[in-house]
């Protein structure tokens, strides 16, 4: 009886513990994916290429006023187009991110969040229960095909002269922020930052 | 037919502790889990917010009346957690996968395998229906007891991580 209670506990303890190492298992497989990024999915092929410049396209934006996308070049300004649509999740969880971004790089850049399709009412009513009044919110199909817009969240960066300095499917904070980085480094995507930046990993290894 | 009750006593404090988890995650971001109901499209838009507050009222209610024995709780967990799948079969069906389930944690589409995992979960709620077999618990029952819980959880959220993971594996594609 005594030998039965004893393996009996032991087993219990070995069972919470396979049970924690599962779990952690699980959660680095999740880690892993956020670290990881697509390979050479990113940035789709077709529209402005990084270092081109985009067409000077007159948008309209959800309160009804004129935005013109060479407008923030002629005031020395940079501009994050953010294309996101309400029905996408990854979309909205990545807003704080953005709204962070917004704050932190206020010096030079504005943040433009861009859609298309469904109802005024929809984006309307997206806008206010996510909070982003402050920021402008273009409704155009024309800058999606610009851009070649395929997959949301996708992001595209210019810089202060109105350059395309990389753009790309964004799934976690570390893409969007790997545009920046992109600016910073001066490379053209994020695939060619993703792959320096294996390479210089490996160089470190060996 | 009847039960043991360590099983009982497992489902109990299992089920409480997931719907109490639940309602916890839902109050945290109210604003966030609206946005989830309302891109299930099974209410009028005017309902939402009203219905958003119901649900995680009902979350508490049924929690709290699990961890207590009480019967109708039972039911009343087994009830949600067929709705829960109910609703995320019929977004599956009209093709909106690509909205989030909202079942904590990190933004996942819906899944069959989230259907699953929730029906799995409210038969087994109604396991804790049937009547106890009459023995004395000693020590070893309690151990056994928190142990299974224990273990549970854990193996719940790791099925929650994996089945977010495979979602993310076939974004790739």
């Amino acid at each position: 009886m005594d030998a039965l209670i004893v393996s009996i506990v032991v087993l219990w303890v070995l069972v919470i513990g396979l049970a924690f190492v599962v779990f952690a298992l699980t959660r680095q497989i999740g880690v892993l994916h956020e670290r990881v990024a697509p390979a050479g999915a990113l940035t789709l092929s077709g529209g402005v290429k990084a270092g081109e410049t985009p067409p000077a396209l007159s948008l309209m934006t959800l309160d009804d006023s004129t935005l013109k996308l060479d407008s923030f070049a002629a005031r020395g300004r940079g501009v994050l187009l953010f294309f996101l649509s309400p029905t996408c999740p990854l979309c909205r969880s990545l807003l704080p991110v953005v709204a962070k971004i917004a704050k932190e790089e206020r010096k030079w850049l504005d943040v433009v969040f861009a859609s298309d399709g469904g109802t005024r009412a929809e984006h309307a009513a997206y806008v206010a229960d996510r909070q982003i009044e402050s920021f402008p919110y273009v409704i155009s199909q024309e800058l999606g095909v610009a851009f070649q817009v395929g997959k949301l969240p996708y992001a595209a960066l210019l810089d202060e002269s109105g350059v395309l300095v990389a753009k790309g499917l964004v799934n976690s904070r570390e893409h969007l922020e790997s545009l920046f980085e992109a600016k910073r480094l001066g490379v053209a995507s994020v695939n060619e930052y993703m792959s320096a930046k294996a390479r210089d990993e490996t160089e470190v290894d060996a | 037919m009847s039960v043991d009750p360590v099983i009982v006593v497992i489902i109990r404090f299992g089920l409480g502790w997931l719907f109490l988890a639940a309602a916890a995650h839902k109050l945290k971001d109210m604003t966030d889990f609206r946005s989830v109901l309302a891109a299930y499209r099974v209410l009028p838009g005017s309902m939402i917010g009203l219905a958003a507050w119901c649900v995680a009222a009902l979350e508490i209610a049924v929690g709290i009346g699990a961890l207590w024995a009480f019967p109708a709780a039972y039911v009343g967990t087994a009830v949600v957690l067929f709705g829960y799948a109910g609703v995320m079969a019929v977004n599956l069906v009209r093709g909106r996968r690509f909205i989030d389930c909202g079942c904590g944690g990190a933004v996942q589409p819906l899944s069959i395998g989230l259907v699953l995992r929730n029906v799995v979960l409210a038969f087994g709620a109604l396991i804790a229906l049937l009547p106890v077999s009459p023995r004395p618990v000693g020590w070893l029952d309690v151990v056994s007891m928190a142990a299974g819980v224990l273990v549970l959880a854990m193996l719940y959220a790791a099925v929650n991580q994996l089945l977010a993971a495979r979602a993310r594996l076939e974004e790739w594609v």
